[in-house]
């Protein structure tokens, strides 16, 4: 019943009732058979046994009887005696040789009888040993000494016939037994097995007589296998009928479940694709084929690959088709659509295996991925220019550290070329694979080239600010091949993209910055990067800035230490110099000279032509002073219309002779006065030489001062020089006034 | 492997022998024995065998300073094959015949007389000078008994002569009459009548059948065999001087005593 499938009903054979009591008939009988076969052999073994054991007693029984006499025989080594005992065992039936030796060795009689029954000729006789020989030790004598031996040998023809005879006697009882114990059998297996189980089969052959009764079930009370055996029958039964009932159960909600499962597939928000090996489509949602701008009918029977972009479609089907491949991870592909739109997807797939783990398609869900693809591309976008902007605040920070850096040095810078060489190094490094360089304007329309970086060297050396057209335009001026008007006073070689920008500070021109953007210019740019315009813009401004810092500077100091009227160094830096100089002519051993230059009758000047002439008359003594000095020497305005001069290497009557030319020259040429006045104008010279009229610049400014008044009182317009002070300078007297 | 293992148990044992010859070839004690039934000559007395022919060559042994032993072997017939096979040196006393002169070396000279007689009963004495006048007259032997080739043939032409099993039943057969005379050796007959106490009813015949005589065997495979001529020697003057006769007369004294004390009346 539990072989015959479903599926395939098999012709069931005919059935023979009691097959099983039959059986169990035959296997009683057989094993009442070999029972009785069993016991024949015991009881054959036993006859034989039997058999045996009988010939050897009766023989042992024969030698008993015959010992005393044999021994007799033997002793007395009687022939006559030993032959009838010889006779004597003959006559016993199995006996087929009797001899009787004495112990010197010798016969003293032996016989055969040869008259025994044959063996019968049955083919197991010759298992038989053919003859059994049995001895006799013979002791005789008042010694009991040994005195032969009686040997007796029996022939296996009448042992073989005696055990027949058993044999045959046994074998009916040993039948009979069997037949009894073969009934037996077949009475109890048909008791305790065949009816049970046929009981049991007619129970499973013709089923309960009714379901739902609670009838007693057949033998399933029983407490032996055959129990077990109809009480599980039972329980599967009932388990059948269970399970029966939940399958059909099962049935019914397996339906519910496919029609939810197809109701979530047709309106899920993904795509569900599900195609066959070949990659035709069996199943699609209303979903995928909106994604694909088509219907789901249209979709159905065409290939998956179709609609998939050329260039990924052999990805794809190796994707697909691969076992290997990781389906779980969703992967990207790119559709057409069928408006021929591209369509951007995530694609996870699984395997459709049958029964048999075959695969018999895939199943794909498909996510619509063109959107969150674009949003993608804007933040790489974003992302690249975050990048670039990193970038360029990283060279912003570089560029003001530089910036900085030319700030500082220009501070520190106390000249202008200092300045120019901090320029040029900041601006080699700050624009680095480009060239420049500055101008400065300097007197007049000419600019002079005084910082230039990198190479080419092509900035020229000077050059007419009309020629440039960034200063004719006062704005940043851009030429390139492309662009702009390139400037005359620039070479004619291509330099590429090149910025001038003009330096004003309020309102005027200080410089030209030049920059050609040289490797650091974009391929085929017609302008300088911004980052670099802007650059530029930043250095221009600083060295602008610093420029116009440090001339501001110098403007102060020359302030502080001249004398604004006459351009003559003021007092303040004679008070320094004359204790310096005085020191190092000490060391040195030179002479020094200080003299004091008093203007002759300057009140008269100032109240006769006013305050101008004054001035005027001032700067043109002043501009004598410094005419009539050397390079090393000094001439300053000590206030009023006094001068000092600090005459350095030359002694009192160098000095005294120096002013005198001066003097002289001064009453014949009409450059101090004549030419503005209509009086000459002159002035009065005291004169002190160290270490003769003083060491010290008090005492030397003191002496050179009275000199001087001596002179004035005297009318000025002469030199005169102050006395030595010890008592030995011939000096002293040497105070003279020269008139004209 | 057995073979070779026997081998060399020979070979030790032939090395054994040779490193003493003279132990073992020279005779240096005669165990001899006789008949243990044939009194006066000789017969067993327990483990012993006594008599003229132990007293005589136990005399002619310690004359020659060999020291010797009676021993009782067994009945006759194994005292021969005893002989024959070696295991005793010397048989005392018996007559020498083709058969055993195969085996046993035999004396030249007689130990004793042996002479064969005719008894008869007292009461029918018969006449008796020569084989002839037994003729038609019914005669009893012992088995086995030989008188002489001469006798032996003419009793086979002539006479009847019926064997019975032992002295003592011709004895009885004489005397109830079923025969008329019984030969038999003359001492040994007289012996087992004084031993029957028939001697006042049944007494040999003064003529003797013939002059038997007996002499000492020695076993041919004996070392002690080369004392037969010294033996001999001796065995001659002891017949001559009567010491034979002599011992043969106190040996049925003896027998005669010892049956006394066996068999007391």
């Amino acid at each position: 019943m539990s072989r015959q499938g479903p599926s395939m009903p098999r012709p069931s054979k005919p059935r023979i009732r009691g097959r099983l009591a039959i059986r169990q008939a035959l296997i009683a009988a057989l094993i009442g058979l070999a029972l009785g076969l069993a016991f024949s052999a015991l009881q054959v073994w036993r006859d034989y046994q039997e058999a045996e054991a009988g010939e050897q007693r009766e023989i042992q029984q024969l030698l008993a009887v015959m010992r005393e006499p044999a021994a007799q025989a033997g002793y007395d080594l009687n022939k006559q005696a030993a032959s009838v005992v010889v006779q004597g065992a003959l006559s016993f039936s199995p006996v087929r040789e009797a001899r009787l030796t004495n112990d010197f060795g010798e016969t003293l009689a032996q016989g055969r009888n040869d008259h025994l029954p044959d063996d019968t000729g049955a083919w197991w006789a010759r298992f038989e040993e053919p003859t059994h020989e049995y001895r006799l030790p013979l002791h005789a004598g008042p010694a009991g000494q040994r005195v032969g031996e009686l040997r007796v040998v029996t022939t296996r023809g009448p042992r073989v016939e005696h055990f027949l005879q058993q044999v045959r006697r046994d074998i009916g009882l040993s039948v009979l037994g069997s037949l009894i114990v073969a009934l037996t059998l077949g009475v109890w297996f048909y008791s305790t097995l065949t009816r049970p189980l046929l009981a049991v089969a007619r129970r499973i052959r013709n089923g309960p007589a009714d379901l739902q009764a609670d009838t007693p079930r057949a033998e399933s009370l029983r407490a032996d296998e055959i129990g077990e055996i109809a009480a599980a029958f039972e329980r599967y039964e009932e388990e059948a009928r269970e399970r029966t009932r939940s399958i059909e159960a099962s049935t019914v909600a397996l339906a519910d479940s496919e029609l939810r499962h197809r109701r979530i597939i047709e309106t899920a928000g993904e795509g569900v694709w599900q195609v066959d090996q070949q990659g035709l489509t069996t199943l699609a949602n209303e979903a995928m084929a909106r994604m694909l701008g088509t219907t789901v009918a249209q979709l159905r029977g065409q290939s998956l690959f179709m609609y998939v972009d050329e260039s990924s479609r052999q990805a794809a089907e190796q994707w697909f088709h691969d076992p290997r491949e990781s389906h779980g991870e969703p992967r990207e592909f790119r559709f057409v659509r069928a408006d021929g739109r591209e369509l951007w997807t995530d694609v996870s797939t699984c395997a459709i295996v049958d029964a048999h783990g075959r695969q018999t398609g895939i199943l794909a869900m498909v996510t619509n991925a063109t959107e969150r693809r674009r949003r993608d591309d804007q933040l790489r976008a974003t992302n690249a220019q975050l990048r670039a902007m990193v970038v360029d605040l990283e060279h912003h920070k570089r560029d003001m550290a530089q910036i900085s850096e030319l700030n500082e040095l220009l501070q520190s810078a106390r000249s202008e070329g200092e300045a120019y060489e901090v320029i040029r190094a900041v601006g080699t490094r700050l624009f680095e694979g480009s060239s420049g360089g500055l101008s400065i304007a300097t007197v007049g329309e000419e600019m002079s080239c005084v910082a230039q970086w990198g190479t080419p060297a092509w900035m020229p050396e000077r050059f007419d600010r009309a020629h440039c057209w960034a200063i004719r335009r006062g704005g940043t001026h851009l030429q390139s091949s492309a662009h702009g008007v390139q400037c005359s006073h620039l070479p004619t070689q291509e330099l590429g993209a090149l910025q001038c920008t003009p330096l004003y500070v309020e309102g005027r021109l200080l410089g030209v910055l030049h920059v050609a953007a040289g490797a650091l210019a974009p391929s085929g740019a017609n302008l300088l990067d911004g980052a670099l315009q802007q650059r530029v813009e930043i250095f221009g401004e600083v060295i602008k800035l610093g420029l116009s810092n440090l001339r501001l500077r110098e403007s102060l100091r020359e302030q502080a230490l001249r004398d604004a009227l006459t351009g003559l160094p003021n007092r303040r830096v004679f008070d320094e110099a004359l204790p310096r100089e005085l020191a190092r002519c000490a060391r040195s051993g030179q002479p020094l000279t200080v003299a004091i230059i008093d203007v002759d009758r300057f009140k008269h000047f100032n109240d006769t032509y006013g305050h101008d002439v004054g001035d005027r008359v001032l700067c043109a003594v002043a501009a004598t002073l410094q005419g009539s000095i050397r390079s090393g020497d000094l001439a300053c305005r000590y206030g009023g219309d006094e001068f000092v001069c600090l005459l350095n290497g030359a002694t009192a009557a160098e000095a005294r002779a120096r002013f005198m030319h001066v003097l002289a020259q001064a009453r014949t040429s009409a450059d101090l006065g004549d030419a503005v006045l209509a009086e000459r104008v002159s002035f009065t010279v005291g004169l002190a030489g160290a270490p003769e009229a003083g060491t010290e610049s008090a005492a030397l400014l003191r002496a050179a001062d009275a000199a001087l008044y001596a002179a004035k009182a005297r009318g000025g317009d002469s030199v005169e020089v102050a006395p030595a002070q010890r008592p030995a300078s011939h000096a002293a007297p040497a105070a003279a006034t020269l008139r004209a | 492997m057995v073979l070779a293992r026997w081998t060399w148990a020979w070979l030790l044992c032939g090395l054994g022998l040779l490193g003493a010859p003279a132990a073992a070839t020279q005779c240096t004690r005669v165990v001899f024995s006789a008949n243990p039934n044939y009194p006066p000559y000789h017969w067993a007395e327990g483990e012993r065998i006594v008599g003229a022919s132990v007293a005589l060559t136990g005399r002619i042994l310690d004359e020659l300073g060999v020291r010797w032993e009676a021993r009782f072997v067994g009945p006759w017939l194994r005292v021969l094959k005893s002989a024959e096979y070696g295991e005793i040196d010397l048989v005392v006393s018996l007559k020498p015949t083709p058969e055993r002169e195969v085996y046993l070396d035999f004396t030249r000279s007689p130990a004793f007389p042996n002479p064969m007689a005719v008894f008869t009963t007292r009461e029918r004495p018969i006449r008796f000078d020569g084989p002839e006048d037994l003729v038609g007259r019914r005669g009893g032997r012992t088995v086995g008994d030989r008188f002489g080739d001469a006798f032996d043939r003419f009793a086979e032409r002539h006479l009847k002569l019926e064997d019975a099993d032992s002295l003592e039943v011709n004895f009885n057969k004489l005397l109830a009459g079923r025969i008329d005379y019984l030969v038999t050796g003359l001492y040994t007959g007289r012996a087992s009548l004084l031993r029957a106490g028939l001697a006042e009813r049944i007494a040999p015949l003064p003529r003797p059948v013939n002059e038997g005589f007996i002499h000492h065997g020695f076993s041919r495979r004996s070392p002690c065999a080369a004392l037969a001529a010294a033996v001999d020697a001796r065995l001659a003057a002891a017949q001559r001087s009567g010491l034979a006769a002599q011992l043969l007369e106190e040996a049925l004294q003896q027998w005669q005593r010892s049956g006394a004390r066996k068999d007391p009346p």
